[in-house]
């Protein structure tokens, strides 16, 4: 066990080594006229014969990418990932800042994905091939079809411009301003658990309101797949010896469901959950995008589209540190739930 | 004889299968609206076809008329633009996923036949690109290579084999160490043989799977890239491109539904004919269905 | 789910209820651009999301007449000046302002000329690459430099970077001297205190000056320069002010804090959110503005800023000129358009593409490309300027919301004459000039030749199918391929000279005629660097001389004969092909007071004159 999880831990480096150099070859490889355009936005801005030159010099674009790389390794082993001119402040700092707000996001959504998807699931595998088990997968289905940015534009069409209910953004006005009053203290930075911190359960409320519409969009995605992975799962056990040794010793359907089959079925869903929540961090620029949410996923979009290469290779630093450890956490505890797992 | 026998049960299952059934008709239904495209949607410019003809030089939504029936975006004919994007459905969808696949292939069951240290380093390189952020990953590619779809394809597949690398890994790993492998290898009978002939075959299922379920999510995939504006040029006939142009009037939906509806059930039912197909080949192939 | 979904929603409905149709948050004024501020330091800032915020916190000398771009207002100042109130003199290389007394910073301090005279030097010595003050540094050097560190070389003959290091340290003490006696003999007296004015010194009378120092131009902002240098800026000194050139953003304090006398102070800059807070200034020395509190959030998503001005949560929305139809008859909306904007787009013909470029196809006329030099003929450009359908454009492209203008320079601006001959969409004109082309060769030959614009704008590329669409009509032979690229890669392009025929357009830094007509007309102009030698010969021939010659003249309507001149000159010649001016869009509540618009500003907004 220790060894597996030193082993794991060396990956690490490594893997944060190879995807930074990976992506930061890619852009330096575009050349000085290329980068330059995140300092140069506009021809107006070129009217000084020198202007470019003297952005090339100060920022290093001619340089070899190795040495570039290298002085940003140095950089970040003094904790400092750089500036990000997409988002106007130091990368470390913005990515901070925006953490909170994707993590509230993923938080709420698991809510809904797990127990609905887990629910769904385990009824889908219990009645398998007969209509609900039809059913409910064709809803699944249905549900991973569904491009999700048309999905978000229209759920925050139907219950912002038709009905006004949830609101895009974070907070409300009147949220906001209570936020700078001084009896606020700011925790987590994420608006609902520090409503309950700060015993104010209006904005708590208006945090969830402004939550509704997003979440709904991020889960229907997601509870699909988590659907499909219970529902084999539960097949898997169902058809296992000791299943049957069970109903033939006579005990009734539904001990032999909620006893014995849904718990060990869950097992390898936790895995997979797990896995989930970070592949959920990475896919909601989409859906913060469309609601205006500020985090990590809008952070990593602007910062790819305007080529702003500290942002990025900061943002893919972080992230991958997230996925390793993420998934290693995963791991450990699928494998402390269930010791005949081999982890090699 | 064997196999014959159980190819046929297995096309039985699938007879069987409403959803299955649902699944293939559709498909069948996008094949021969791509098989008939140039008919249904002649194009003006033979040798670019799939630059939508501008109809218009007003940028806004238009309702649907006789000569135009789903409606004009941006001075473009809709219809051209769903019906000529069934091909690059397609396009997207089979190129990306063979080529994926195929590179997904090679790491894994070289990775898994030949184990040791190169089994080490394949995976290390797989992991390097599983932990790349997909979005960011494939959104710098798209900045750096320019907007277009052979770009969004490349950026796709370089960010996209690594699920299939670790599946058919996991697969050999347990079957190499089967009788008849040991067995061929000790005969000296060649490497890449054996992998083609005899492990491949057993272990392929699963993969077959995926590359189902993967030809819808690509589609999408492609399209959210179009959304944020890196994806296939402006103009070209593509679901997702149109569906981008959609966005800024979807204040006005009852005026503008078209926009979406067409494209977009187009893309959902193509996705789900996929997703369906897959679904259904995951419940036959899987081993512990196979004896019910 | 749902039902979870059901029982949220009803506990929702219950907390917060929105009365339909009265003023939302009536203290606070919402507006919703695209984007956010890059910096909050004036002399660093060079985008319209920054000044919007500076240019409601801070105060300048002068401010303009209300809509009027060619007359002024005193502002901090207590008179404008002018050659008749005797403030402008020694043939306008003297220019004194009398300040106002008794303005405060929102620090408390009190607004003093040594803080008028620091602010502009801080300016200047900061210059940073790519930023706003070789605007101000062109006006202060009579246009001999566009940066300092030009200056200081051309006054000390040594180079910037043998004097100072990359960390701005100095290499000898020779390079410390030289560059103290820069700061004493040529910046220093440059703005002198006398009394309670603040006096220019300009060694050449500037045509553009006081546009220079107007308010709008963040940055002619004046700041608290004890708070700045008790913060961390340049200490007003001779020695070491090279330490503060050319500064990072997170260098300066100023960057996320406004030290500025104007009528709103900063609360918050919310850089994840995109969001600035500002709050009225009660000391203000006009008095305090009507709203207490304005909001600047920055809304991405177009849809999204629709929504939330309709149901009130904002008060004035960015609205991209193409969906000006989208407003038309909502109730409770008003939509204000047609008013000129200080910017044109137009088209760019190339007399000397770089051969090396990959849009020429084959190089040569013989009907599979163009040949470097294809736009030098008279004929080629003629035909060009008229295959576009002006009126389609207006109407359908731009919904209404452009005008067609003979030059590339706005409306408005001096020396602007709208009876001189513009271009128009004529079909038989262009095939008689085609076939005249290259001695009838190009007729004969045909040719393929790109049409580029920049992604993601939707105008120019119409434009270009425009032209593709007309062109090819003439002859089977005339192929045009547009070709879109991305924002960078097209201005790395332009500038290295290898786009042959292009849309962009140029957005005005201020509202004199110089700004548009050297940039397109002068051999040394930003936008002659991107059209070939050819085309910077022919200038150096027919108009540099006159538009040097308008740059100092100090007397208005002399410049404004020599600006015709030249436009006359070019229009003859094909050198001009604009393709339109825009006509600007501000949509916003119909419970907002006070907004009025300005060709520098719009589309952003002057929170002191709204209300509710």
């Amino acid at each position: 066990m220790t060894a597996f999880i030193i082993r794991r831990l060396f990956l690490l480096p490594v893997v944060l080594f190879g995807v930074t150099l990976l992506l930061f070859t890619m852009v330096w490889s575009l050349g000085s006229d290329r980068l330059i355009s995140l300092y140069i936005s506009t021809p107006e801005a070129m009217k000084s014969a020198d202007a470019k030159q003297r952005l090339i010099e100060k920022y290093g674009l001619d340089q070899p990418a190795i040495i570039q790389y290298g002085k940003w390794v140095g950089n970040v082993l003094r904790g400092d990932l750089g500036y990000s001119m997409s988002s106007h402040q130091p990368v470390l700092e913005g990515l901070l800042a925006r953490l909170p707000y994707t993590l509230e996001l993923t938080i709420f959504s698991l809510i809904p994905v797990i127990f609905v998807g887990i629910w769904l699931g385990v009824k889908s595998g219990v009645h398998h091939n007969r209509p609900l088990d039809q059913g409910i997968r064709i809803f699944a289905i249905v549900g991973w079809s569904l491009p999700d940015f048309v999905f978000g534009l229209l759920i925050l069409m139907l219950f912002y411009s038709q009905l006004g209910w949830f609101p895009p953004g974070l907070y409300s006005l009147a949220t906001e301003q209570a936020m700078r009053m001084d009896n606020w203290t700011h925790y987590t930075r994420m608006v609902t658990f520090d409503a309950i911190l700060n015993w104010r359960w209006d904005i708590f409320l208006d945090g969830i309101r402004h939550l509704v519409a997003p979440v709904l969009t991020l889960a229907y995605l997601w509870w699909a797949f988590l659907l499909r992975v219970t529902r084999s799962s539960m097949l898997d056990v169902l058809s296992k010896d000791y299943i049957r040794t069970a109903r033939a010793k006579g005990l009734s359907e539904k001990v032999v469901i909620n006893k014995h089959a849904r718990r060990n079925a869950l097992i390898p869903v936790i895995t997979v959950a797990g896995h989930m929540v970070v592949q959920l961090m990475a896919g909601v620029v989409i859906v913060e995008t469309i609601f205006t949410r500020p985090g990590i996923g809008t952070f990593s979009a602007r910062a790819a589209q305007q080529l702003d290469y500290f942002a990025i290779i900061g943002f893919a630093f972080f992230f991958s540190l997230i996925l390793v450890i993420g998934n290693l956490i995963v791991d450990i505890s699928y494998a402390l739930i269930d010791p005949r797992i081999r982890l090699s | 004889m064997k196999k014959q026998n159980e190819f046929r049960r297995t096309l039985r299952k699938f007879y069987r299968n409403p959803t299955a059934l649902m699944g293939i008709m559709l498909l069948l239904f996008f094949v021969v609206i791509a098989i008939f495209t140039p008919f249904i949607a002649p194009p003006q410019d033979t040798s670019n076809p799939y630059n939508m003809p501008r109809v218009s030089w007003r940028p806004v939504p238009i309702q649907p008329t006789a000569d135009h029936p789903f409606g004009l975006i941006d001075g473009k004919d809709i219809f051209y633009g769903v019906v000529w994007g069934t091909r690059t459905a397609f396009r997207i969808g089979l190129i990306v996923s063979l080529v994926s696949t195929l590179i997904g292939l090679i790491v894994g069951s070289v990775a898994a036949y030949f184990g040791g240290w190169l089994d080490e380093v394949l995976m290390r390189i797989t992991d390097i690109f599983m932990s790349m952020p997909f979005l960011v990953g494939a959104m710098v590619m798209t900045v750096i290579l320019g907007k277009g779809l052979d770009n969004v394809m490349l950026a796709l597949i370089i960010f996209g084999w690594m699920q299939t690398a670790r599946l058919i890994r996991g697969n050999i790993l347990q079957a190499k160490e089967e009788q008849y492998v040991m067995a061929a290898k000790a005969l000296g009978i060649n490497h890449g043989y054996i992998i083609l002939k005899h492990l491949l075959p057993n272990t392929i299922f699963p993969v077959i799977v995926q590359v189902s379920m993967r030809m819808g999510s690509l589609v999408i995939t492609a399209a959210a890239l179009s959304f944020l504006g890196l994806g296939a040029e402006p103009g070209y006939a593509d679901w997702g491109t149109i569906l981008s142009y959609s966005r800024d009037y979807i204040t006005n939906i009852t005026d503008t539904w078209f926009t979406i509806v067409f494209p977009g059930v187009a893309m959902i039912l193509f996705v789900l004919a996929w997703n369906l197909v897959g679904d259904a080949l995951r419940d036959i192939f899987d081993p512990k269905m196979r004896s019910k | 789910m749902w039902r979870k979904v059901l029982v949220l929603t009803l506990a929702v409905v219950l907390v917060g209820v929105a009365g339909f149709g009265q003023v939302k948050n009536p203290d606070t004024m919402i507006y919703l651009p695209f984007g956010s501020p890059e910096s909050l330091d004036p002399h660093y800032a060079y985008d319209t999301s920054s000044s919007q915020v500076i240019f409601n916190t801070y105060d300048s000398l002068i401010r303009y007449d209300h809509s009027r771009i060619d007359a002024f207002l005193p502002m901090i100042s207590l008179e404008v000046p002018t050659v008749e109130n005797g403030l402008i003199r020694d043939g306008g290389k003297t220019i004194e302002f009398p300040l106002r007394e008794g303005v405060k910073f929102h620090s408390g301090n009190t607004l003093t000329p040594e803080d008028v005279a620091w602010s502009i030097k801080r300016g200047i010595l900061f210059d940073r690459s790519a930023g706003p003050m070789k605007l101000l540094i062109e006006a202060l050097s009579g246009a001999e430099y566009y940066g300092i560190r030009d200056w200081f070389e051309g006054f000390s003959g040594m180079a910037w970077s043998d004097a100072v290091t990359q960390d701005r340290m100095v290499k000898s003490a020779e390079a410390r001297e030289k560059l103290i006696a820069f700061y004493n003999e040529v910046v220093d007296p440059i703005v002198t205190v006398e009394g309670n004015s603040v006096v220019f010194h300009l060694n050449r009378s500037y045509g553009p000056f006081l546009f220079q120092i107007t308010h709008y131009s963040s940055w002619a902002s004046i700041i608290d320069s004890q708070w700045a240098i008790a913060n961390g800026a340049w200490d007003g000194k001779a020695d070491g002010w090279w330490r503060w050139n050319d500064l990072h953003p997170t260098e300066t304090p100023l960057h996320t804090k406004v030290a500025g006398s104007g009528p709103y102070k900063l609360v918050e800059w919310d850089q994840g959110n995109q969001r600035i807070v500002l709050e009225r200034f009660e000391d203000y020395w006009q008095g305090p503005a009507p709203m207490k509190n304005v909001i600047i959030w920055g809304v991405d998503e177009f849809s999204t800023r629709k929504a939330m001005l309709l149901a009130g949560d904002a008060d004035l929305i960015n609205v991209p000129n193409q969906f000006i139809d989208q407003f038309k008859n909502i109730p409770g909306i008003r939509a204000v358009t047609g008013f000129p904007l200080a910017s044109v787009t137009n088209i760019h013909m190339n007399w000397g593409v770089d051969p090396v470029s990959e849009y020429l196809g084959s190089g040569k006329l013989d009907g599979r490309g163009i040949p470097p030099d294809f736009f030098t003929d008279i004929h080629v450009r003629r035909a060009i300027i008229h295959l576009i359908n002006y009126d389609a454009y207006m109407e359908d492209v731009l919904s209404g919301l452009g005008k067609m203008v003979p030059t590339d320079m706005p409306e408005g601006y001096l020396g602007y004459d709208d009876t001189l001959p513009k271009a128009s969409f004529n079909l038989a004109l262009a095939e008689r000039e085609l076939k005249q082309a290259w001695d009838g060769k190009l007729w004969e030959v045909g040719f393929v030749m790109p049409a580029l614009y920049n992604t993601g704008n939707m105008m120019r590329q119409t434009g270009a199918e425009m032209l593709k669409v007309y062109m090819e009509s003439l002859n089977p032979k005339f192929k045009v391929n547009v070709i879109g690229l991305q924002w960078a890669t097209y201005l790395a392009a332009g500038n290295n000279n290898l786009l042959p025929l292009f849309f962009i357009g140029w957005s005005s830094d201020y509202p004199d005629p110089h700004d548009f007509i050297f940039t397109y007309y002068h051999s040394q102009g930003t936008y002659s660097e991107w059209r070939g030698e050819p085309y910077r010969q022919f200038l150096r021939e027919n108009t540099d001389a006159l538009i040097e010659e308008a740059l100092f003249e100090p007397d208005f309507d002399r410049r404004a004969e020599l600006y015709r001149t030249v436009q006359e000159i070019v229009i003859e010649n094909v050198v001009a092909s604009p393709l339109y001016m825009p006509t600007g869009i501000q949509v916003m509540r119909d419970w907002v007071d006070g907004w009025w618009y300005h060709p520098m500003r719009s589309p952003e907004l002057e929170f002191f004159f709204l209300s509710k």
